[in-house]
């Protein structure tokens, strides 16, 4: 009798059991709407631009499927959005209706290095602020090479390789972008995670990073930009890739996004980067 | 205030002075006695009458009619009592012209060792209690006890659950050497008697926050997959949090599983956990005794913050030789014990194995298999050199390995990757008894633990591969004493010293056919410590159990040295009934370094450093315990409230293994990553435990909440620990029914834990940043760290199993059910499409485990 009981459970528990069960589940959650800023600002771009949206619960689903353009959704027009200098100089952002930004033309307001910028966003009376100071290091040497590795079907391939110093006596965060220009256009060359790079010892050594996926081989030139991003720049675009690329990951604990915006409900980065630009031929 | 302290001091010190003056000039009176045989009582009234004083004495102690030759022609009176009263155990003292005459009785002490009858196994915590006296003494770790008392004739109760009680009588005239036999009762039956004064229940003892947890419940107790695990057991206790459903780590009273110092044979365990946190690394059929301190933590133990788990194994069978085999769904273990030298050398030998990836294999490719599998083997041999002088060897070893492999042809290559974790403890222990009461243990202990990850791949004679190994060797050494000068005081000192080895991180890797790679990080630290306690017995009612642990840890140039007060008391209220109060301070030197606070292998031990002080906490408990009927049932109720310090975390975002490092020959600086921060822990526990009859187990409650607070973290603002659950209940029974039957069960109900789901969707922001292409124009967050509570736990686990005993031996089949009403646990969150409209975004759980019928088979022989 126990044998045959015996039998029975490994049978049954055979077909009943299976380790992993995925379910829907009915939770309240938070659905409190945040003002999302988020302006990043440096000495070499040629737009100043900065967003203002409204935030959603995971549970709006109209909106954000039904909507032909979210950004235009969730954008904010009717704020005012100033930048002021540390020397009193102010630029008011106008709302650009294409792009769902707020922005104005660097030539008519300047960035400069080691000055200081504060940015006033009001909607409905209520005012958000946040202020960053551009960093006056940028990166001064970038180098870059082809390399060529077999893959596991014995086939050449050929990766980018970028080498760059480190700005010295700082702690420096850095994000490695690079476009090759080939024989029928140009390709953007993907780092994945290795395009973050964070100098930890002050040491100013050459750092490298190579590409994650392989590139054309008939690429002629390359052009490389070096970010040198303030830290709460890095950390925001860091764990939205982060975030994105563990999705499902039962053991990833998502980040939560750095936040720099100060006033009830606001909630984003205002931040700064410094960018270095080469041109390598092959 | 000054003055007045001087002049009480000179008032006492004068009339001192005069008093013991007036005692020595009564004692110095001249006697003149010409030589004579005289009776002792005409010898006093002899001397009363010349004197002029009075003795006074008790009959019991004199021979007043024995004779004695005496000739004093000028000598002192106090001359004259000595020869006449020569024993040391006289005394004599004055009170204005009266003379006391009274015996001091001779203390003798009683000590040796209590072992059990059947197996030779040393005994610890038994109970030796004097009804005469209330007192009595347990056995230490080792079994030895000592007990020093005035001659006399005594009645020694023995007492320790599951044992047949013992009454000894004593007649006390010398120092004695005494072993004692116990003999395991039959547990079904309900004949226990534990109606034993002096008997130790929950009430007796000053220690608080503490569980022992009977090598009984974890046999019997049905856990993940019917497999038997101590520290699952312990997980169903109050104040001891489990994590994810099925997960071995536990969070003692809002403590990290870090925090946890686990003790084998004296031998620090690093990583406690097999399967990814599935199964604890403990083999029950080797264990001997498994104790819990919660607070209240004695000084013998130090070095980390929230918990002690003691656990020492068998010795092995000084009498026979015996074995048991066990056949699970998932593993298979077994254990051979028995004398090498009958009565002096014995050993015990236990293993484990899953063979999931033995019976997975034939249903593999041939080119391509995925293997896991882990196994433990614990080895112990115990030598008796003489009475006085005792070895023990222990061994552990521990490995998890997670395999894959392809095998390609020449156009392809061949593929393999390895991930490997384990520990390796190795123990040398010498016990040895200086004198009857005082007893010394030296420990050589070396611990080790390995994290590896390899992967290779071969391509026509090619390799590229990489190396990636983290862990940790400990080198140690502790001389323990335990002095029992008296029975109200049972002192505890030493000193302890390990020398720890780290290695963070270690990467060896070719690419592309490139040179080696090489980068290796080493961090080696000294953890010392000298302690002293002292379980003492002010009164009947009032005890306390103060304790200094004198810590230093030294990394490179500096040092950190951090004396740690432990103070526990008890108040007894009447015989069955203590209040009982204690405090700690505590400090953690090395840490490990978690993304997920799950335990798992890939987390990273580290050392305090310059730039990082150790972890510190603080905590105070208070708490009631009552022995009911006659003992049966024990109630505890305890509130605590902890502070920590100096917390240890990962920043945001950063991860272990990062190759970005080595590519940029950096040297690799873990510490660039970490972030300090404060804790807060604070709750109230209850447990009802049923002790002895056919029927056992308990009832148990947790109320707790556990907080964190890091500057760099969650935008400095305070936040809920991802383990932070308010209520907590366990209800946990072994029923043996009969000789042939055992039942167990057990049920939990604990509040959801906190995770971080995003619950918010915002637009991607614009930038020129590279590769920052996503695949959706928003994104989903949340900005606050752990603010989403999960849904409540339950689960009820039910076993059955049956035993049959033959002449010499004994089989029993198991039955066991996990989670029978098939409840669904989340074991993570995610944010998914909705089952009617996959357009729809909704939250989404994965639960594991649901409804799990399990087998077991065990021969004894």
């Amino acid at each position: 009798m126990l044998s045959r009981a015996i039998i029975f459970l490994i049978s049954t528990s055979v077909l009943l059991s299976s380790c992993e069960f995925d379910t829907e589940v009915d939770l309240d959650l938070q659905d409190k709407s945040l003002l999302l800023i988020h302006g990043f600002i440096s000495p070499e771009e040629d737009v100043i631009q900065v967003e203002v949206t409204k935030t959603l619960s995971i549970y709006d689903q109209d909106i954000i499927f039904d909507s032909s353009s979210i950004g235009e959704e969730l954008s904010i027009k009717d704020a005012s959005v100033t930048i002021t200098a540390d020397d009193g100089t102010e630029a008011l952002l106008l709302f650009n209706d294409e792009s769902f930004v707020y922005e104005i033309d660097a030539t008519t307001f300047s960035i400069l290095p080691g000055k200081r910028y504060n940015l006033k966003v009001i909607v409905d009376q209520m005012e958000f602020t946040a202020s960053t100071t551009i960093s006056v290091d940028n990166v001064t040497e970038i180098d870059a090479e082809k390399i060529i590795a077999q893959d596991e079907f014995g086939n050449e391939i050929d990766y980018l390789k970028v080498n760059f110093r480190d700005i010295p006596a700082a702690r420096n965060y850095y994000v490695v972008g690079a476009n090759i220009t080939y024989e029928f256009g140009e390709q953007e060359v993907v780092f994945d995670e290795d395009r973050f790079i964070q100098d930890r010892n002050l040491n100013s050594d050459f750092l490298t990073a190579i590409s994650d996926f392989s590139i054309f081989e008939d690429a002629t030139e390359v052009d490389i930009s070096i970010y040198n991003v303030e830290p709460i720049v890095y950390q925001l675009i860091r764990s939205l890739s982060l975030n994105n690329s563990n999705t499902g990951d039962p053991f990833y604990q998502p980040i939560i996004p750095p936040n720099n915006i100060e006033g009830e409900g606001g909630y984003g980065v205002f931040g700064s980067y410094r960018i270095k630009t080469e041109t390598v031929q092959f | 205030m000054k003055a007045n302290f001087f002049r009480l001091f000179i008032i006492f010190y004068f009339i001192g002075f005069f008093a013991i003056n007036a005692q020595e000039s009564l004692f110095m009176k001249r006697v003149a006695l010409s030589e004579q045989t005289i009776k002792i009582k005409d010898l006093l009234k002899k001397l009363e009458d010349e004197l002029g004083l009075t003795f006074s004495y008790s009959n019991d102690i004199i021979e007043l009619n024995k004779e004695v030759k005496i000739t004093s022609e000028d000598k002192s009176l106090i001359d004259v009592l000595k020869f006449v009263f020569s024993s040391d155990s006289y005394r004599f003292k004055t009170q204005n012209k009266k003379i006391l005459i009274y015996k001091r009785l001779n203390k003798y002490t009683v000590s040796g060792y209590i072992r059990e009858k059947e197996t030779g196994e040393f005994l610890s915590d038994v109970s030796l209690y004097i009804p005469s006296w209330s007192k009595g003494v347990t056995t230490n770790t080792y079994g030895f006890y000592s007990i020093s008392l005035p001659q006399g004739k005594y009645d020694f109760l023995i007492s320790l659950m599951g044992y047949e009680n013992q009454s000894i009588p004593i007649a006390l005239n010398k120092d004695t050497e005494l072993e004692i036999l116990l003999s395991p009762v039959v547990e079904y039956l309900d004949e226990v008697v534990v109606n034993v004064p002096g008997n130790e229940g929950v009430s007796d003892i000053t220690q608080m926050s503490y569980e022992e947890v009977e090598d009984s419940y974890f046999q019997d107790i049905p856990n993940v997959l019917g497999e038997k695990d101590v520290i699952k057991t312990l997980q169903l206790l109050p104040g001891v949090l489990s994590g994810n459903d099925g997960s071995a780590g536990f969070y003692v009273r809002g403590g990290a599983p870090d925090q946890n110092l686990i003790i084998l044979d004296e031998a620090i365990v690093y990583n406690s956990n097999h399967l990814f946190g599935f199964f604890s690394i403990f083999n029950g059929d080797a264990i001997k005794s498994v104790d819990l301190y919660k607070g209240g933590f004695p000084a013998r133990y130090g070095g980390r913050l929230s918990s002690v788990i003691e656990i020492n194994t068998k010795d092995g069978n000084k009498e026979e030789l015996h074995g048991k085999i066990n056949i699970g769904l998932i593993s298979s273990s077994f254990m051979l014990e028995g004398p090498l030298k009958k009565e002096r050398t014995s050993f015990i030998l236990s293993g484990r194995r899953t063979y999931a990836d033995l019976l997975s294999l034939p249903f593999q490719p041939g080119d391509f298999k995925i293997l896991y599998h882990f196994s433990d083997i614990n080895f112990k041999i115990h030598h008796i050199i003489d009475s006085k002088n005792k070895l023990f060897w222990s061994n552990y070893y521990g490995k998890d390995k997670f395999r894959n492999e392809y095998e390609g042809n020449e156009s392809n290559g061949d593929y393999r990757g390895l991930i490997s974790w384990g520990n390796i403890t190795s123990t040398l222990r010498w016990n040895h008894e200086f004198s009857n009461k005082l007893f010394a243990n030296t420990s050589l202990i070396f611990s080790n633990y390995v994290f590896k990850s390899y992967i290779d791949e071969n391509y026509q004679g090619e390799l590229s591969y990489l190396d990636l190994r983290t862990g940790i060797n400990d080198y140690g050494f502790r001389l323990d004493f335990d002095y029992y000068p008296d029975p109200d005081h049972s002192i505890k000192f030493g000193a302890a010293s390990i020398y720890h080895d780290f290695t963070p991180k270690q990467i060896e890797y070719v690419e592309f056919g490139n040179d080696i790679n090489k980068s290796k990080q080493k961090i080696k630290s000294v953890e010392s410590a000298l302690y002293i306690e002292d379980d003492w017995k002010i009164s009947e009612k009032l005890s306390l159990y103060p304790g200094l642990r004198l810590s230093h840890f030294q990394f490179e140039s500096s040092g950190y040295f951090k004396p740690e007060l432990r103070l526990a008391s008890a108040y007894k209220l009447n015989s069955s009934t203590a209040l009982k109060a204690s405090y700690v301070k505590m400090n953690q030197f090395i840490h490990r370094l978690s993304n997920t606070g799950l335990g798992l292998p890939t987390d990273l031990w580290v050392s305090s450093t310059d730039e990082f002080r150790p972890q510190s906490s603080q905590q105070i408990a208070v708490g009631f315990s009552k022995d009911l009927d006659h003992k049966k049932y024990a109630l505890t109720a305890e509130a605590y409230y902890k502070k920590m310090n100096d917390l240890i975390g990962y920043r945001e975002g950063v991860g272990y293994i990062n190759i970005t490092e080595l590519e940029n020959s950096e040297e690799v600086d873990y510490t660039q990553d970490l972030t300090t921060g404060e804790g807060w822990a604070y709750g109230a526990e209850f447990l009802l435990r049923k002790k002895t009859g056919p029927l056992t187990g308990w009832l148990g409650y947790t109320l707790s909440w556990s907080e964190r607070l890091f500057p760099e973290l969650n935008s400095g603002k305070k936040f809920r620990d991802r383990y932070d659950r308010r209520h907590d209940i366990s209800l946990v029974g072994v029923y043996k029914a009969s000789e042939k039957i055992t039942l167990s069960g057990s049920w939990v109900f604990s509040s959801g834990i906190n995770y971080n789901v995003a619950q918010t969707i915002g637009v991607i922001p614009e930038t020129n940043f590279p590769d920052t292409y996503f695949f959706q124009d928003t994104y989903e967050f949340s900005t606050e760290k752990n603010s989403f509570k999960g849904e409540d736990h339950h689960r009820l686990n039910l076993g059955i199993q049956f035993h049959k005993k033959r002449k010499n031996r004994e089989r029993i089949w198991g039955l066991f059910f996990q989670n029978v009403y098939a409840r669904k646990n989340p074991f993570y969150y995610y944010i998914g499409e909705s089952d009617d409209d996959y357009r729809e975004q909704t939250i989404r759980k994965v639960s594991i485990f649901q409804f799990f019928p399990s087998f077991n088979y065990s021969l004894k022989f």
